[in-house]
């Protein structure tokens, strides 16, 4: 009976530990909602510029900002890291190189993020002369997003049996149409997930940002891509982690709760991302299963 | 009537690495025949069958020596200066597992057609027609081409497959095992079919299966541990062969 007793003890204390850690988010969340209330449910804190003066004092720069520097990132790592992906794993081979390939690629998603910062600052700000601006800040955070991309792109694609690449090869496709025809679409759905969980990693990056000189005070925003487009890329910039950084330094409690609001948007913003890539997942499954 | 050459193998080698995995095979392939491949497992009857379609090129460490001429140019289609795309255009394959992509019934079957550089619907619409006519599946189907290929049953898959490699038009249709994964009934289904597809195309089928091989083949050849001990019509071999290794594994002696 002894067995039993301990099976017992383990479940519980199983249960336990996920009721731990699921108060604990949930108690993270509500602070901050609480905290932050008058500001989140104030249509101003979102249209408004920092300021000296806690009320007025808003996210606009810092959402706008995020978002411009999230979309570069986006396409960088996208552009780079699928196309690698797909290359190493169907025509990379399985030798010596390739597999040192492998694991220093799957290594580079475990690299600090301020180790990327220093990286960015040295080759984009200084050398390229990129400036402290957008299009730096876009390139350092598809870095970061760069190897998971590759990796999650990688394991989507040895989901696909080998059968249906035999069967794609036998009637004469090439190596175009297969990835095309086949192998694109359908491990498109892991590979969608792994951006937005690389996506849900960076949006929260802080450290490699201030690094390559992200601001904390800012009141104007980059000019819009549609009508400046370099002037956009070069723009001084901040983003929305920085930005509650920047008010929870601060000794007047007033801040402290607009950092608080500002917590909440980015919880949020990670909540729907994640919420996003769930339902790809299912929508994906749905139209190709195996 | 003397039948016509299709296929020659001449003094072809395999190696899978260091492996010599098929020695010094000599044998021909009938055209609009149907001719097996039979022998115990390993002897390499799927080995020498993937040959055919340059199939070991997807995978590395593998080497073909000797040749494999097709008819009528008479090119060695196992030279480096051929290219497999070329070959597997005109000869297709039909796997063990019912492979169809995860697409619907009817672009299963188009797949060949556009990457053959069919354009035209009307064209396409009809081949597909044709195509699941002749392998017996366009009844069962035909009010649902849209829904995706794995709602049907393994045996529909299979001919499903079998659909989509012949609507190209192979010269070669090449089965790998075909029924060994399918209940009796689908079996003899896919068996007749093959049974008629040969006054089209040739075919060559690997089989675990004597008794499919006696029932269905015009020509048979018996291989053991990589080489071919016997070759000739399915008549003789299942009921007069020349060599005592033959006899053995038709009678069962050994398998």
């Amino acid at each position: 009976m002894n067995y039993k007793s301990w099976e017992k003890a383990f479940n519980i204390a199983g249960i336990l530990a996920v009721l731990f850690v699921l108060t604990f988010l949930f108690a993270i969340a509500l602070k901050l909602f609480i905290d932050g209330l008058h500001r989140i449910y104030d249509p101003d804190f979102y249209l408004s510029y920092p300021s000296r003066f806690p009320n007025k004092a808003g996210i606009l720069s810092a959402w706008v900002g995020t978002l411009y520097v999230m979309a570069g990132a986006i396409f960088w790592s996208i552009f780079l890291g699928i196309p690698a992906g797909i290359y190493l794993e169907e025509f990379g081979g399985k030798g010596k190189i390739a597999r040192i390939i492998e694991a220093n690629i799957t290594n580079l998603s475990a690299v600090p993020s301020i180790v990327y910062g220093l990286l960015a600052l040295g080759i984009f700000v200084y050398r390229f002369n990129f400036g402290e601006s957008v299009l730096t800040a876009g390139l350092t955070l598809g870095l970061l997003m760069l190897p998971v991309i590759v990796v999650t792109t990688r394991e989507s694609l040895r989901r696909i049996p080998r059968s249906i690449r035999e069967g794609a090869y036998a009637l004469g496709a090439t190596n175009y149409e297969l990835v095309f025809h086949h192998l694109l679409p359908y491990s498109i759905g892991g590979i969608l997930t792994g951006v937005i969980i690389a996506i849900s990693r960076a949006i929260g990056e802080t450290a490699p940002l201030l690094t390559i000189g992200a601001l904390t005070f800012i009141a104007f925003l980059p000019p819009p891509p549609w009508e400046d487009f370099l002037g956009m890329l070069k723009s001084p910039f901040t983003v929305l982690p920085i930005q509650i950084f920047n008010w929870v330094s601060r000794p007047q409690e007033a801040f402290h709760k607009n950092a608080a609001a500002g917590g909440f948007v980015l919880l949020v913003l990670c909540l729907l991302l994640n919420s996003l890539s769930y339902y790809l997942r299912y929508k994906v499954r749905k139209k190709y299963q195996w | 009537m003397e039948d016509k050459i299709k296929i020659k193998v001449e003094n072809f080698n395999f190696y899978y690495g260091d492996f010599h995995a098929l020695k010094d095979i000599n044998m021909p392939i009938f055209e609009k025949k149907v001719t097996a491949i039979i022998g115990p497992s390993g002897c390499g009857k799927s080995t020498l069958l993937r040959s055919f379609n340059r199939m070991h090129d997807l995978y590395p460490g593998t080497r073909y020596e000797g040749a494999i001429y097709l008819y009528p140019e008479g090119i060695n289609l196992v030279s480096k200066g051929v290219e497999p795309l070329y070959i597997r255009r005109r000869i297709g394959m039909v796997f063990q597992k019912p492979n169809p992509f995860p697409k619907s019934i009817f672009e299963n079957v188009a797949y060949g057609l556009r990457i053959n550089g069919v354009t035209d619907r009307k064209l396409i619409e009809e081949k597909v027609e044709k195509a699941l006519r002749d392998a017996a599946l366009w009844e069962e189907v035909k009010d649902r081409l849209k829904e995706n290929a794995y709602s049907l049953s393994g045996g529909q898959q299979q001919r499903l497959c079998i659909a989509r490699a012949i609507a190209v038009e192979p010269e070669v249709l090449l089965f790998d095992e075909p029924t060994s994964a399918l209940d009796p009934i689908s079996t003899s289904r896919v068996e007749d079919l093959i049974v008629e597809l040969k006054e089209k195309i040739t075919i060559v089928i690997v089989t675990h299966n004597m008794q499919q091989a006696a029932r269905i083949s015009d020509y048979t050849a018996f291989m053991y541990l990589g080489e071919l001990v016997e070759f000739g019509k399915t008549e003789k071999i299942f009921t007069n062969p020349e060599k005592k290794l033959t006899e053995d594994y038709i009678s069962g002696r050994f398998g």
